[in-house]
């Protein structure tokens, strides 16, 4: 589906009539939520929590004997009570999200999945067209609050370190395609994606394609926009720093780069942190590194280090936690509720600093009660942005702590730009 | 380190390292010895009247006991703890326990009702009609390969089969290695009181072998002993029969598998004495024993379920305080994680508050959700459950007895052979309706819920008498049986 496809068919959505969904796709559209203080945030938050869950006891049996069983009244829900709903993102594996959907979900939306490579199936969640809708809406401004600017309309042009059919299974890249099409950027794709067997074993790979990398590169487009996994930039970063003397001579003049100049108000954004290898040096050194091969400037032209984001999203979130490197920590959209939780009590934590199981949950999702852990401990601290609070990656949970799911989108990418790993 | 035990005379041992300790065992050449020689010895303990073997046994338990109270034992109790993750007062009630089992009278009981003419006939022939008798001699060397979840369950195969008079050799488990060769130490003190207890104490012999030791290889598929006893589950019980198979000497070769226990308690039998029974059950051994109650069945609606599981949760509180635990951050991260997927599957979850004494209570209608919580949480396994019991909730006995069935092959029970141990507290007018539908569920043993951990000194073990296995009848009869119309 195309961006214009998608928002006909949320606007036609039967959902729509009840108000909390009509109320919902309004503030999802407004700008205004990002200037208004934290406490008026916590505030509207716990009102769009209640309501939400309001929501979804009137629309599923299932909800509604749900709260029962955890003694939750939707008209008093607090994060404690949130606590008790979140989701572990292992049980949304295959068929795992059919049960948490209301009856009345709309058709003709799209499913994601995460990497299957575990052997198991993998993480797959449906979004009905109006969840679509509110996701291409909710991160587009998400992601202009942490990129510091508006995208202007039409201008520029964006590569993503993926391929065209990874449009259709993972979110991430979904979401960078809808929200680029939205804007009129022009998006290319700059990998391939091949596959074969292996025995009876499927296998996926994604090869750079030179020919797209290319027109990227030569491109006088401002601003340049480069997506990517970690893994990606990081090997483009090394192989121009690795190059030999006459290797650079012809580079440069059939590109123009080292360094790549990604224009005014150009941006590279990674997905997922470097959680999806272990073999990848931490991520400040791969934006030092970096900012060696690509420049920046800002929209008046100044010179200034290439700026870094990094968007922290899994399948099962319709929004992600953004950051910018050295300007702010991953922060969510306003009407996320994004908390911790001890995971020796599964408690909220109380206070910043302390490292703690991340929980989201999107009052905005109206298929399904989006409130979920996908395994990730993070600490908070104080900040005073929108959110009151910047959230800090800190670990994946492993296998031997007890989670079995370890890749979301961004390690997606990275394994099938890796290896032969990357299972459909 | 841990060594090599044997009080009849020097030990010749190897060094193995087990990569986060260093043993030492048995060595290959020894081991031979020692069950050349162990023939012998087993022909002297024919001949020591049964009386004077049980009396060693006692005195075992009683110099076990003057231990305790010395307070010599601390250190073993804190190394079994730390093995098996059990709390400090289980510790204690398993160690106070140990002179129980070391009891001649409760041995000479299970002998009674375990060999054809009874206790005596491991002394001499015994007739049972004047003119058929049987005696029982043993069928050993023994080799026990016993199970680490505690002590006892160690000392009861090792005490029948030196009782019955084989030369045994025990390997425990490396969590209880200690806790085990503490009981037996016993034996050096002894053997200046009385000449049995030195023909006792140089007929046992215990060792610790690495599951790929050199010497356990050489012991399995060349020494000539006569019985193999093996309890635990695979992959050891499968590479242990595949050794076996081999050895010309053909031991006889039995194993106490991985059981578990399942309560099952019907409307107007829960009471509160049941409900107690199932707490304190839960709490005992932390669920590790095969008779510990890992599932409970409901008979009745979800009103009383759910009225009968508050009163179970009340004992939890209190029994589960006074046995606190230090589980690991990922032990606790993933029954919070099973609580979660069990609410999300339609179960009401009770659940305690503290850490150390992390108890859950699932209550399910129809059938059990725990296979979707394994599925998302492999490490919540039949191991890892500890002080959980999802009650199922169902409307009849038969539907009881088929979700007893349903036990082993359920996702979340991978490992276990079987239920051993039904806790069975239902109406009276409904006993007899039950018994008849579990007897034929494969469970070995019918008990009140309040004491499933409890045995009776007459019970057979999962399903055969002890006794039997560590000896050979020999039948002997004085006369023609009558063939008057065949020839």
């Amino acid at each position: 589906m195309t961006v214009g496809e998608i928002f006909a068919k949320a606007s036609r959505s039967r959902l729509l009539q009840d108000p909390f969904a009509a109320k919902v796709w309004e503030m999802v559209q407004s700008d205004g939520l990002f200037h208004q203080s934290p406490d008026q945030l916590r505030d509207l938050r716990r009102q769009m929590t209640r309501e939400s869950l309001l929501f979804f006891k009137h629309h599923s049996n299932y909800y509604s004997e749900l709260f029962d069983r955890l003694d939750i009244d939707p008209k008093f829900a607090e994060i404690e009570d949130l606590a008790k709903l979140a989701v572990p993102s292992d049980m949304l594996r295959g068929e795992g999200h059919s049960p948490f959907l209301i009856p009345e979900v709309e058709p003709e939306g799209e499913s994601f999945q995460s990497s299957g490579t575990t052997g198991r199936a993998p993480v797959k969640l449906y979004r009905s067209p109006l969840d679509l809708a509110i996701m291409v809406k909710a991160n587009a401004s998400l992601f202009e609050y942490v990129y510091g600017d508006v995208l202007d309309q039409g201008k520029g042009l964006a590569l993503f370190m993926a391929a065209p059919e990874l449009r259709h299974r993972l979110s991430f890249v979904a979401f960078v395609e809808l929200a680029l099409e939205s804007k009129g950027i022009e998006l290319i794709y700059g990998m391939d994606l091949q596959e074969g067997m292996e025995g009876d074993k499927p296998w996926q790979k994604l090869e750079p394609n030179r020919k797209r990398i290319m027109h990227f590169l030569k491109s006088k487009a401002e601003p340049k926009l480069f997506f990517t996994a970690p893994a990606g930039v990081y090997m483009l970063a090394k192989r121009n720093q690795e190059l030999t003397w006459s290797k650079y001579i012809v580079q440069k003049l059939a590109t123009g780069s080292p360094p790549v100049k990604l224009g005014k108000g150009g941006a590279i954004v990674t997905g997922g942190g470097t959680k999806g290898f272990v073999d990848l040096p931490p991520y400040d050194q791969i934006v030092s590194l970096s900012r060696k091969h690509f420049t920046a400037s800002t929209k008046t032209g100044e010179p200034r280090p290439a700026p870094f984001m990094d968007v922290l999203g899994m399948t099962e979130t319709l929004t992600a936690l953004i950051d910018h490197y050295g300007v702010m920590e991953k922060v969510p959209h306003p009407l996320s509720e994004v908390f911790l939780l001890d995971p020796r009590t599964f408690k909220p934590l109380q206070g910043e600093g302390k490292e703690g199981l991340l929980c989201v949950f999107n009052p905005f999702t109206t298929s399904w009660l989006e409130c979920f852990y996908p395994g990730d401990m993070m600490s908070s601290k104080a900040s005073d942005r929108f959110y009151g609070k910047e959230f800090m990656f800190r670990r994946r949970l492993t296998i031997k702590e007890g989670w079995e799911l370890q890749r979301a989108c961004g390690g997606s990418l990275e394994e099938m730009m890796r290896t032969r790993g990357g299972g459909a | 380190m841990i060594e090599p035990i044997y009080f009849g005379g020097s030990i010749e041992s190897v060094e193995r390292d087990l990569g986060d300790e260093k043993v030492r065992e048995v060595s290959e050449a020894n081991l031979m010895q020692l069950l050349k020689e162990g023939k012998a010895l087993q022909a002297e303990l024919c001949d020591l009247p049964l009386d004077e073997r049980l009396q060693v046994i006692d005195w075992l338990g009683e110099v076990w006991s003057e231990r305790i109270q010395a307070g010599e034992l601390a250190g073993a109790k804190e190394e079994l703890g730390r093995a098996t993750g059990y709390p400090a007062k289980l510790i204690d009630l398993e160690f106070a326990l140990v002179p129980k089992v070391l009891s001649g009278e409760e041995i000479q009981r299970n002998l009674d009702s375990s060999l054809v003419g009874g206790k005596r006939s491991l002394e001499r022939f015994l007739s049972i009609d004047g003119s058929e008798a049987f005696r029982h001699m043993p069928a050993g060397p023994s080799f026990i390969i016993s199970s680490g979840n505690s002590v006892i369950p160690t000392l009861i195969p090792t005490t029948i089969s030196l009782v019955t008079g084989n030369f045994t050799v025990l390997k425990p488990s490396i969590s209880n290695f200690r806790a085990v060769a503490e009981v037996f130490a016993g034996l050096r003190e002894l053997t200046a009181k009385s000449p049995a207890a030195h023909l006792m104490a140089r007929s046992l012999c215990i060792s610790y072998f690495g599951h790929d030791s050199p010497g356990l290889d050489a012991a399995l598929s060349r020494a000539p002993f006569g019985v193999v006893n093996f309890w635990g589950g695979e992959p050891g019980r499968g590479s242990v029969a595949a050794k076996l198979a081999q050895n010309p000497a053909h031991p006889r070769f039995f194993v106490n598998g991985p059981l578990t226990g399942v309560a099952i308690v019907g409307a107007t039998g829960d009471d509160e004495k049941v409900a107690r029974g199932l707490a304190l059950n839960m709490v005992l051994y932390e669920q590790q024993l095969c008779s510990s109650p890992t599932m409970g069945i409901y008979i009745g609606n979800y009103e009383q379920a759910l009225a009968f599981a508050s009163m179970v949760r009340s004992h939890l509180e209190s029994i589960g305080s006074s046995y606190p635990v230090d589980p690991s951050d990922d032990a606790l991260f993933v029954t919070n994680s099973a609580r979660r997927v069990l609410v999300l599957k339609g179960s009401k979850v009770l659940q305690s508050d503290s850490t150390q004494n992390p108890w859950t209570l699932a209550i399910s209608k129809g059938s059990s959700n725990l296979d979707s919580v394994v599925a998302s949480f492999p490490s919540f396994n039949v191991h890892g459950r500890r002080r959980f019991l999802e009650l199922v909730v169902v409307g009849s006995v038969e539907a009881a007895a088929a979700t007893v069935e349903r036990v082993p092959g359920m996702a979340a029970y991978k490992g276990i052979d079987k239920v051993q141990t039904i806790g069975l507290a239902v109406p009276l007018d409904q006993r007899e309706e039950a018994l008849w539908a579990l007897a034929s569920t494969g469970a070995y043993r019918i008990v009140p819920v309040e004491d499933m951990f409890m045995r009776s000194a007459v019970e057979p073990y999962d399903g055969i008498a002890l006794a039997s296995l560590f000896t050979y009848a020999v039948y002997e009869r004085n006369r023609p049986l009558p063939l008057e119309g065949i020839f």
